[in-house]
C-alpha cells in the first residue's frame, strides 16, 4: 500500500491531461476495482459504471490538484463511495433475479455445478450487512491491509477487525447450510 | 474470540478463490473503460467548444450557431418491466438521466430532440436487461451488449 513515485508521477501527469498516464492508472487498478464492485454490488452492470465513475472523479480531483498519498486506498475509497451510493439507491427497487451477475457468471462457467456454487456465493455475500460485506471483500479478495481499510472505510482498525471476523463466521454458516 | 484470519484448510478459502478469479472474466476492461472515458471526455470538450462559440457569436451580434434539435421518439416493448431508461452517448451512458413513460400495449416511449449526429443507444429494463432497438441498426458495445445506430439529419 502507499503511493510510490511512478504513481506520484502519474498523479501530476493525469492532471495536465495526459491520456495516457490515466489509461495506465486504469490498467494498473482497474481490474480489481472491478471485481471489487462486481462482488459488493452483486451485478456486472452496476461494477462497470460505478469503476467508470470512480476513474472520472478521480482524474477530476486530480486536475484540481488532488495528490493522493496512497492511491490504491484513496481508489478503493472512491470507489466504495459509488457502490453505497448505488445500494442506497436500489434496494427499496430491488425486485427479481440479478441476472447481469448471473450473465457473467454463465459466460465464465464452465459447469452447471460451477455455476450454482458460484451463485450460492453471490447469494451468501449479498446476505451480508454492507459494512460486513465491504470489510471481508476489502480484507480477504482485495488483500487490503487494516490501515489501508482504515483509510478507505474511515472506520478504526479493532472495528474493521470485529466484522472481518463476523462476516467470515456468517459466510461460513450460510454455505455449510447450502453445501452442508 | 472469533477469528478474522483465512487459513487455506478452511471453506472459506475456497470462497476467497473463486471471488477473487472474477478478475480474469474481464482482462481489457481497462483499456475499454479507458477508450470509453476518451470518447465522453472528447463529446464534453465538443460540447464546451459548441457552448464557446455560441456565447462569442451572442457577444459580438451574430445570429447563433447552435444546430437545431429534432425531435426523436424512442419505443420499446416492455410489457413485463417496472421501469425502462434509453442510454446512449446523449445521456454519457448514464442510466439515471432519461426515463420512459408507459403507454399503452406494454410498450414504453419517450421522445427527445436531439441535435444532428450519430449516436449509439439501448434501453435498460428493470436497471438489468440491456436491449437494442429492434428498428435501428445494431452492433454490439465494447462490453459485448447489445446497442444500437441512430443517425439524427440536420433538419
Amino acid at each position: 500500500m502507499g503511493v510510490t513515485p511512478p504513481e506520484l508521477s502519474l498523479a501530476e501527469r493525469i492532471s495536465q491531461g495526459d491520456g495516457a498516464a490515466l489509461g495506465e492508472l486504469m490498467r494498473r487498478h482497474a481490474p480489481s476495482l472491478l471485481r471489487f464492485a462486481g462482488n459488493y454490488l452483486d451485478s456486472s452492470a452496476d461494477a462497470d459504471e460505478v469503476v467508470q465513475d470512480t476513474f472520472i472523479r478521480a482524474e477530476r480531483a486530480m486536475r484540481r490538484g488532488i495528490r493522493p498519498g496512497q492511491m490504491e486506498a484513496w481508489l478503493y475509497r472512491i470507489a466504495l463511495n459509488r457502490c453505497r451510493s448505488r445500494l442506497r439507491r436500489r434496494w427499496p427497487f430491488v425486485s427479481g433475479p440479478k441476472a447481469g451477475r448471473a450473465i457473467a457468471m454463465a459466460r465464465s462457467a464452465g459447469s452447471s455445478d460451477a455455476m450454482e456454487w458460484r451463485e450460492e456465493i453471490a447469494a451468501a455475500l449479498a446476505a451480508l450487512s454492507p459494512v460486513l460485506r465491504e470489510a471481508f471483500l476489502l480484507k480477504h479478495v482485495e488483500g487490503l491491509d487494516y490501515v489501508a481499510m482504515a483509510t478507505v472505510t474511515g472506520a478504526g482498525v479493532p472495528a474493521l477487525k470485529m466484522r472481518v471476523a463476523r462476516a467470515c463466521e456468517e459466510l461460513r454458516s450460510r454455505l455449510k447450510e447450502v453445501r452442508g | 474470540m472469533i477469528a478474522d484470519e483465512v487459513t487455506r484448510d478452511d471453506p472459506l478459502a475456497a470462497v476467497i478463490d473463486v471471488l477473487q478469479a472474477t478478475t480474469a472474466l474481464d482482462s481489457g476492461f481497462a483499456d475499454r473503460l479507458h477508450a470509453r472515458i476518451g470518447r465522453q471526455q472528447r463529446l464534453r470538450h465538443a460540447g464546451m467548444g459548441l457552448a464557446l462559440c455560441a456565447l462569442l457569436a451572442l457577444g459580438i451580434g451574430m445570429p447563433r450557431t447552435l444546430p437545431a434539435r429534432s425531435p426523436i421518439t424512442f419505443n420499446v416493448l416492455g410489457p413485463g418491466a417496472a421501469s425502462v431508461a434509453v442510454v446512449g452517448d446523449f445521456t454519457e451512458w448514464r442510466r439515471d438521466r432519461v426515463h420512459l413513460t408507459r403507454v399503452a400495449g406494454g410498450s414504453w416511449r419517450v421522445t427527445l430532440r436531439l441535435p444532428p449526429g450519430q449516436y449509439r443507444f439501448a434501453y435498460l429494463l428493470d436497471d438489468h436487461e440491456w436491449r437494442a432497438d429492434a428498428g435501428a441498426s445494431q452492433a454490439p458495445d465494447d462490453f459485448g451488449r447489445p446497442t444500437s445506430l441512430l443517425t439524427v439529419p440536420a433538419p
